[in-house]
């Protein structure tokens, strides 16, 4: 008889490293000086007290040292970074304007099919700027905005200015004040009170240009009431240079409003990604991380949630899979600084051919933040010794009326699972990539149907040739 | 002395400096060493035990001591060894199961007010014994320990360890435990923190030999102004080696915790099974408990877990006593007692069982 191949058919992961020529309308010089943060300000034609904020943020850059936990970043070196690269396009509404090699890239990544079958809006971003954006009418009559940050800075200065980076300052550390200097693209996202936006909108960041950073910046508001799901979706070509992504995420979830976050991450093994992600949830709001990291060379992305308001809730469901090559330190935190708050971590790693999969965490309860709950589960699959999987959760709590939980597990696939589902026929590797598919499956079932998809295949690509 | 005071227990891995538990800072000065005069040695001539002065036996535990973790920091450690002022090698001859506990008992006092110990205990194969060594203090004004505690457990060994902690209110006390285990060596900790105002203790276990085992009973207990940070690290070095932490604790007042507990698999150790578990009963709104279970694994074929559970005390328990005639505070104690019962049934000495329990009911008066 036939062996069965894995349940899910295999993708080309080729389509995530084609690579596009090198074209641009402006290219920053290498490295990081105040002349070329004043470039890049006018470049974009920044307002005033942007560009103040930019040289401020660089001050704050130089000050600061390196982090001195977790992954080494020692081949990091800023002199070799390009921070900035305008793609040679205006940002267009209509696809069909979008120039053929960056529409093929995106066309192929399926980003406009998954427009028209189930987004309410998509932006698309090219190296440093967004080159596509487009919101369904209905969704702009009921007064959503969605569009790049660019444009968000011009048409909404007042509410960029009061929100741009006051939830994540440049003082957080180094990377952000990074960002807070040479930051270009993103979106930015208002939901009126009260708005329901039922089907999601999704950003998808590529970055083509080799030795470039991308430094993005996104900004949603969901007003009183309001509720919205965004996607963003990040892929690289692989060059034999560093590229560095440090974004930004600020999320303000006001009352009784809820926001659901998903990310699939698959940057190039050449990306060390160092992305900053916080929301801000006021009373009865709640914020939904769902997160997948696969790609890039070194990750540092923890998803930090601060439930400010009574009765706010956070809730993250992540899985991590690193392969060979790759360090991918994530995890998430969340401070209840207001009571009656919850919060729920449910983080799963999967670790293979010598990658490191490291689960990093924190819950800080506040002094004031009586009758919280939280609950922490982290479980870890190795799937063979020359890998490595830590767990580094912190729990702090400064009151007594709190009802805090954790656990975690590690281990490998179970030798029992295996053989029982092999006694029923099916081929020892199937019954593994079973095995691991089932246990990502928590998170899959919180993704939208094509995306789950997309994570199963990225598990089978990942899967493939080192078991069975 | 200042750099004695900073970096002292640090986890193997750092993580984000701002939940402040990547290491323990000492507040306290730390005063001049003078001598301490008392015998501490209460109990232990038995056969088939040597216990000597440690200073007599630098060059056969040098070697030893070489392959160990240096404990709360090179700096402490370095301080231990300079500033002794006590300190015992004790021997437990091959085969020999010493049934009488070894009890070595340091009590501070005004005229001893400073206690540095170095102790050193080797057992050699398929020998077994019971160790105590309890700390108490009747200074009416910063009393101060520091100490390090090494343990070797050769080829099939079995050490029993108990430590018991109940300097007086002001006191500090600084302390930590390193052990390595050869095959089916096994290392048993029962370590009951209680006084001192600020506690630094630390209990490192190298699970060297094959099939060799390593358990911590820990309990302790905040109030007042208190501050108590362990560091617990057990590492897997070798196929099929057990491990497993549990910690039982309260905390009342204003008083601070920073428990650490590190299962660390080294690549190699399969087959191992380790398991880490926290409890912590929360009795004011103004204490502050940090935990930080760490599991590191660089071997596939283990099995690790662990498991931290925080808040209030049952509610259902604390009817049902009352319910049953008890006052509010009675019930409380009575759940307390029970919660750690346990850990105190691991003390093989009745009376110095029976004066942790008093000790305990007297500072949970006020409960």
């Amino acid at each position: 008889m036939d062996k069965k191949k894995t349940v899910v058919e295999d993708i080309d992961r080729g389509l995530y490293d084609i690579k596009n020529k090198d074209r641009y309308r402006y290219k920053a010089s290498k490295g990081l000086t105040p002349q070329i943060v004043l470039d890049i300000s006018k470049e974009k034609n920044d307002p005033e007290w942007m560009r103040e904020f930019r040289l401020r943020s660089l001050e704050i850059y130089n000050q600061t040292p390196m982090p001195t936990w977790g992954p080494s970043l020692h081949e990091l070196d800023m002199d070799d970074i390009v921070t900035y690269v305008r793609p040679d396009t205006e940002m267009k509404g209509k696809w069909q304007e979008v120039p053929d090699d960056i529409k093929d890239t995106f066309e192929r990544l399926g980003i406009p099919q998954a427009e028209r079958e189930s987004l309410a809006g998509v932006g698309a971003q090219y190296d440093s700027e967004v080159v596509y954006h487009s919101v369904k009418e209905e969704l702009v009559k009921q007064g959503v905005v969605y569009t790049d940050m660019e444009s968000a800075l011009r048409e909404y200065e007042p509410m960029i200015k009061e929100y741009f980076m006051k939830l994540v300052t440049p003082n957080d550390h180094k990377f952000v004040a990074l960002h807070g200097a040479v930051w270009s693209g993103g979106s930015f996202v208002y939901v009126p009170p009260g708005v329901q936006v039922e089907i999601p909108l999704q950003s998808y960041f590529r970055l083509n240009s080799p030795g470039a950073g991308q430094f993005e910046h996104t900004l949603i508001i969901v007003d009183k009431g309001a509720k919205l799901h965004f996607i963003e979706g990040c892929s690289a070509p692989k060059y034999n240079v560093t590229n560095l992504h440090a974004g930004c995420v600020e999320l303000y979830i006001k009352e009784d409003a809820s926001l659901r976050y998903s990310t699939i991450e698959n940057w190039s093994r050449n990306m060390l990604n160092l992305n900053t992600k916080r929301a801000l949830v006021e009373k009865n709001g709640s914020i939904e991380w769902v997160s997948g990291s696969f790609g890039s060379k070194i990750s540092m992305l923890y998803p930090r949630s601060i439930l400010k308001g009574e009765g706010a809730r956070a809730d993250f469901n992540g899985v991590t899979f690193a392969a060979g090559g790759q360090v991918l330190d994530t995890g998430a935190a969340v401070i209840h600084a207001a009571p009656y708050t919850s919060s729920n971590i449910n983080s799963r790693s999967i670790s293979k051919g010598g990658g490191v999969a490291v689960y990093r965490g924190a819950v800080k309860v506040a002094a004031n933040a009586h009758h919280c709950k939280s609950l922490v589960s982290c479980e870890s699959l190795m799937l063979d010794d020359l890998s490595r999987s830590d767990t580094l959760p912190v729990i702090d709590i400064q009151n007594d009326e709190v009802d805090i939980g954790h656990e975690a597990k590690i281990g490998r696939i179970s030798e029992e699972a295996i053989f029982y589902l092999m006694s029923r026929g099916i081929s020892e590797q199937e019954a593994k990539a079973m095995i691991v598919r089932g246990f990502a499956e928590p998170i899959a079932k919180e993704l939208p149907l094509e995306y789950a998809v997309e994570m199963n295949n990225l598990i089978n690509i990942e899967l493939e040739g080192t078991i069975g | 002395m200042e750099k004695l005071q900073k970096n002292l227990s640090p986890i193997p891995v750092k993580t984000w400096n701002w939940l402040g538990v990547n290491s323990a800072v000492l507040e306290a000065d730390i005063p001049a060493i003078t001598d301490y005069s008392k015998q501490p040695i209460t109990k232990g001539s038995e056969k088939g035990v040597t216990i000597t002065d440690i200073r007599l036996n630098r060059d056969t535990i040098k070697f030893m001591e070489k392959k160990m973790d240096v404990g709360a920091s090179e700096a402490m450690r370095d301080f231990v060894k300079k500033n002794q002022n006590s300190g015992y090698f004790i021997e437990i001859e091959e085969g020999e199961k010493i049934g009488t506990p070894i009890i070595l008992q340091y009590d501070l006092d005004e005229e001893n007010p400073t206690l540095v110990d170095d102790h050193f205990i080797l057992a050699h194969e398929k020998s077994e014994v019971n160790i105590i060594i309890n700390y108490t203090s009747s200074c009416t004004k910063n009393g101060f320990h520091s100490g390090v505690t090494k343990v070797f457990a050769k080829r099939g060994a079995v050490v029993h360890l108990i430590k018991v902690q109940m300097l007086a209110d002001q006191d500090t006390h600084v302390d930590t435990i390193s052990a390595i285990t050869d095959e089916k060596g096994q290392v048993d900790f029962t370590l009951i923190e209680l006084g001192a105002l600020q506690t630094i203790t630390g209990c490192r276990t190298q699970l060297v030999g094959k099939n060799s085992t390593g358990t911590i009973h820990s309990l302790y207990f905040g109030d007042q102004n208190r501050k108590i940070d362990i560091n617990y690290v057990q590492t897997h070095q070798a196929r099929e080696s057990l491990s497993s932490i549990e910690a039982r604790g309260v905390l009342l007042d204003h008083s601070q915790k920073v428990f650490k507990g590190t299962l660390d698999f080294i690549k190699g150790s399969s087959g191992s099974k380790g398991k880490e578990e926290e409890y912590t009963v929360l009795l004011s709104p103004t204490v502050r408990n940090r935990s930080t279970p760490l599991m590191l694994c660089g071997e596939d074929a283990v099995e690790g877990q662990h498991a931290v559970s925080t808040g209030k005390m049952d509610e259902n328990k604390l009817f049902y006593l009352m319910s049953r005639g008890l006052s509010e505070v009675e019930a409380k104690k009575l759940i307390i007692e029970a919660e750690f019962q346990p850990i105190l049934e691991k003390v093989p000495v009745i009376e110095l069982r029976d004066t942790i329990s008093m000790y305990l009911r007297r500072r949970l008066n006020h409960v």
